[in-house]
């Protein structure tokens, strides 16, 4: 059964489509977003969008932004997204949730043997949280 | 940027409310006393065997033929290991003492965030973790009498649950992002492993920017903080440091974690000045420790019994404390494990006692409800 923030996997998930479904795995109201000062706004999601090569709606051209997924996990790409998954979170949600209960809450029964176990066995709740944000399993739709 | 623009993407979600902190978090509490008390967290269970090596025990190379580091001598019997040569000078003026053997009442499951959660939860492990939504030093604020607001404080990236509770603590944090530690990048790594694109693009990924590069100077500015704030009216702090869940290449594993705490322990001194550093006790303690046998990757697992630091101008120091209880087989706990001599709790209610005058019933009742405490071990000045 698909799960509802999840899809088939085949294509990565753009920036801004891997932030909102991390926001919606934490449990971030839109009310959240926008009680934010103009700086962490920048700071949380507008910069790491750019990095993550994405910057809000500034689509290049008639196409819209491309599809295929080595577009979109770059070097450059990918370490913004690993950064954003380990630090963004602290400043979303507090306490942060049980890093093996948001495995299932982000992916349900899509989460990899490989993800399951890595998840278990981080050393904090940062980590483990962080690692599911990060993880393949995540970031492909 | 137009915020509302953003939130109309945001809007089809129909997300649920949650909490959402702006902030970050270092845990610092003002009491009216003069005394102080900082509580590290070293997430990810320290090694207490490689950290405080008790050579006088034979059992101890033969279990770590290759893992145990250069050591410093103690007390002929206990070693410190190399990396936290630097605090040889606060051994030797009795402001540095260990614990051997500790450990919280967690026992068995070996999860880094249960033993976590029960260790700042400070309870029994009868306790199930959601009934854990406290932390003890929270507690302990709530019988300190008159603390104020700016008594204690929260600091640091990390969610502190340690400070956590009804009585007001503060937060703060470095303003900076934190890079990632190596224990999880090493588990990025491994689920990467399996998926051909992330697996080669997280190598060039990973060498960007130099991820790393940051923790230390994060570090310095949390316990440049913390030392900041005990001399004004801050009475207690929290914060943590991680990064030392090594299950693989320990030798060189464990080199940073211990230069942070080394140089956070020297920073406090230094940023607190004799006077307030007189008044101070440093309590560094883990969720567990680790195999008494390393495994098959040059690394130690998750274990039971483990070490604490303890440091400051109020530390009766150059002591380790604790019963040692041997690494003959038949004297680990499950076989594998140090076997624990003493509740890391009644330690820091030790601590508490000596530090902030309470008294016994009000320890066991209120801020480590359920703990019996041992009689006094001259810890504290």
């Amino acid at each position: 059964m698909a799960h509802p923030f999840g899809g088939k996997g085949t294509k990565a998930r753009q920036p801004f489509d891997f932030m909102v479904a991390a926001f919606r795995a934490l449990g971030v109201s839109p009310d959240a977003i926008l009680s934010a000062s103009a700086r962490e706004m920048k700071r949380l999601i507008l910069d790491p969008l750019q990095a993550m090569g994405q910057p809000f709606h500034q689509a290049p051209g008639p196409d819209g932004w491309p599809e295929a997924e080595a577009d979109w996990i770059t070097p450059q790409g990918l370490a913004a997204r690993i950064d954003w998954a380990m630090a963004a979170p602290e400043r979303l949600v507090r306490p942060l949730p049980d890093p093996r209960d948001f495995l299932r809450t982000a992916l349900g029964n899509r989460a990899g043997e490989r993800l399951t176990w890595a998840v278990g066995a981080a050393e904090s709740a940062r980590d483990g949280v962080g690692l599911v944000l990060a993880s393949p399993d995540f970031n492909r739709r | 940027m137009d915020r509302r623009i953003f939130l109309r993407g945001l809007g089809t979600l129909g997300c649920s409310a949650a909490a959402h902190p702006w902030l970050t978090t270092l845990t610092l509490a003002a009491t009216p006393g003069e005394n102080r008390l900082v509580v590290i967290i070293l997430r990810g269970a320290m090694d207490g065997l490689d950290v405080v090596q008790p050579r006088g025990d034979a059992g101890l190379a033969a279990a770590r033929p290759g893992v145990l580091a250069k050591a410093v001598d103690l007390d002929g019997f206990y070693a410190l290991h190399d990396g936290l040569s630097d605090l040889m000078p606060l051994w030797a003026a009795g402001e540095l003492a260990f614990v051997h053997a500790t450990s919280t009442p967690y026992r068995d499951k070996r999860s880094h965030f249960d033993g976590q959660g029960l260790l700042e939860a400070g309870t029994g492990a009868d306790l199930a973790p959601a009934a854990q939504r406290d932390g003890w030093l929270n507690r302990l604020l709530a019988v300190l009498p008159g603390a104020q607001s700016e008594t204690a404080w929260a600091v640091g990236r990390e969610a502190m649950p340690i400070l956590a509770g009804a009585a007001v603590a503060q937060n703060w944090a470095p303003d900076q992002d934190l890079q990632i530690s190596p224990p999880a990048r090493a588990l990025l790594e491994h689920v990467y492993d399996a998926d051909p694109l992330f697996h080669r693009t997280s190598v060039a990924a990973f060498d960007l920017a130099g991820m790393e590069e940051r923790a230390g100077q994060d570090t310095d500015l949390i316990a440049d903080f913390v030392a900041e704030r005990l001399r004004g009216p801050a009475r207690i702090a929290a914060f943590s440091l991680t990064g030392w869940d090594t299950h693989k290449g320990q030798e060189r594993a464990i080199r940073r974690p211990l230069d942070q705490l080394q140089r956070a322990v020297l920073r406090l001194k230094a940023g607190t000045g004799p006077e307030v550093w007189g008044k101070t006790v440093v309590m560094a303690m883990t969720e567990f420790g680790r195999t008494v046998r390393q495994n098959g990757s040059g690394g130690t697992d998750h274990g039971t019994g483990g070490a604490m630091l303890v440091a400051g101008g109020a530390v009766r120091g150059g002591a380790v404390h604790g019963r040692w209880p041997g690494l003959a087989e038949a004297d680990l706990y499950d076989r594998r494990d140090l076997m624990p001599t003493s509740d890391v709790r009644d330690w820091a209610a030790q601590a508490m006692m000596g530090l902030f005058g309470l008294d016994q019933a009000t320890l066991e009742d209120q801020v480590f409800p359920g703990l019996r405490m041992d009689a006094p071990k001259g810890l504290i000045l």
